[in-house]
């Protein structure tokens, strides 16, 4: 009776397991959309450089940061040494660093179901945002079966999209509305997550930060602008709210 | 460069590293964190600044207004996330309104 009952309750956490991996790859939906026409162009315009579809493919599944690889491929095709890419790509992903440490706040060390190794690999801008959005109504117990379901979905549509661009080689078409809607999708989950994320304490931040970033676009590439705006909002925050302890 | 094989598997190497590094540490310090540090303060405003910042470079970089139709377009999809977003509650279908108004305010601009 007691094995009977515990193998019921295993059968009913693992299925409650299963539930926030798919509520988490649910959540992954607006990234899907917004990474699937960028991807599609990855694909497209690596191809149109002279990167084999393999190639090209292989960027996209180990690399998985968008706006870089773009990057990559246009230095790469116009005949950059080793370093130069190298240095430009890591340099872009400079602000992902920040991502770890606000990331790994929200996970219980004493819930630790997964590889650390995993968790970090997914961790783009997106996957971030919507994370550090959803996961305090996630179950502290769950939040990283929900994460791997969401990061799973981020990649996979990332993946597949940069496939079919590379394969398909501008055989797509669009209608015209879907084609003007995708440009902004990303825009549109940025703004939906900062109304999600912004209580009135943060107001002031999210100013500091926007502003900070649109000045600095007149001087600096996107690169350089983005993480310079975000660590001038978040030192607002601090300084706003001086240390107790 | 005849094959860029080694360029991209350092440099994904490198953007893994830049995500794990920083997340592994601050898991091992986990239970030894002090929640009224500075340094807390300061990692609990990333999330929201890092958003507030994606959300000027996607306009920036995503969309490119060129002329006032856009420039409506872009706030029409805006207040469209907006109201959606404080009406229905969630983030999915509030993007994806969004979109479809800016899709369709330029669509009607292009068929003028």
């Amino acid at each position: 009776m007691f094995l009977r009952s515990a193998s019921v309750r295993d059968r009913v956490l693992k299925n409650f397991e299963e539930g926030c991996f798919i509520s988490g790859l649910k959540a992954s939906m607006p990234i899907v959309a917004g990474y699937l026409p960028i991807a599609i162009s990855f694909g497209l315009i690596s191809v149109q450089y002279g990167l084999s579809p393999y190639m090209t493919i292989l960027i996209s599944a180990v690399i998985f940061a968008g706006a870089s690889q773009f990057v990559l491929v246009s230095l790469i095709s116009s005949g950059a040494g080793f370093w130069d890419p190298l240095v430009v790509v890591l340099l872009m992903n400079f602000r992902h660093a920040f991502y770890g440490p606000s990331f790994a706040r929200k996970l219980s060390p004493d819930h630790a179901r997964f590889p650390r190794a995993w968790l970090a690999a997914g961790l783009t801008d997106e996957v971030f945002a919507t994370s550090l959005s959803h996961l305090s109504k996630v179950n502290e117990q769950h939040r990283e079966t929900w994460y791997s379901g969401l990061q799973i979905g981020a990649y996979t549509a990332w993946v597949v999209g940069t496939a079919i661009g590379a394969i398909s080689s501008g055989q797509i078409t669009h209608l015209p509305i879907v084609h003007q809607a995708i440009h902004f999708i990303l825009p549109a989950l940025f703004m939906a997550l900062l109304l999600e994320f912004t209580s009135r304490n943060s107001l002031i931040l999210v100013f500091v930060a926007a502003s900070v970033t649109a000045i600095m676009l007149f001087v600096l590439p996107t690169y350089q602008a983005m993480p310079i705006g975000m660590l001038a909002g978040a030192l607002s925050m601090s300084w706003r709210k001086p240390a107790h302890g | 460069m005849a094959n860029p094989l080694w360029l991209i598997i350092v440099a994904a190497i490198g953007t893994f590293l830049q995500r794990f590094i920083p997340f592994f540490i601050s898991h091992k310090t986990g239970k030894r964190r002090n929640r009224n540090s500075w340094w807390e303060t300061f990692l609990e405003g990333i999330g929201p600044a890092a958003i507030a910042s994606l959300l000027i470079i996607s306009l920036s970089s995503d969309v490119h207004i060129q002329s006032t139709f856009q420039v409506i377009a872009v706030l029409a999809a805006l207040c469209v996330v907006f109201l959606a977003k404080k009406l229905m509650g969630g983030v999915a279908i509030a993007t994806l309104l969004g979109a479809t108004v800016y899709g369709l305010v330029c669509w009607a601009y292009g068929s003028l």
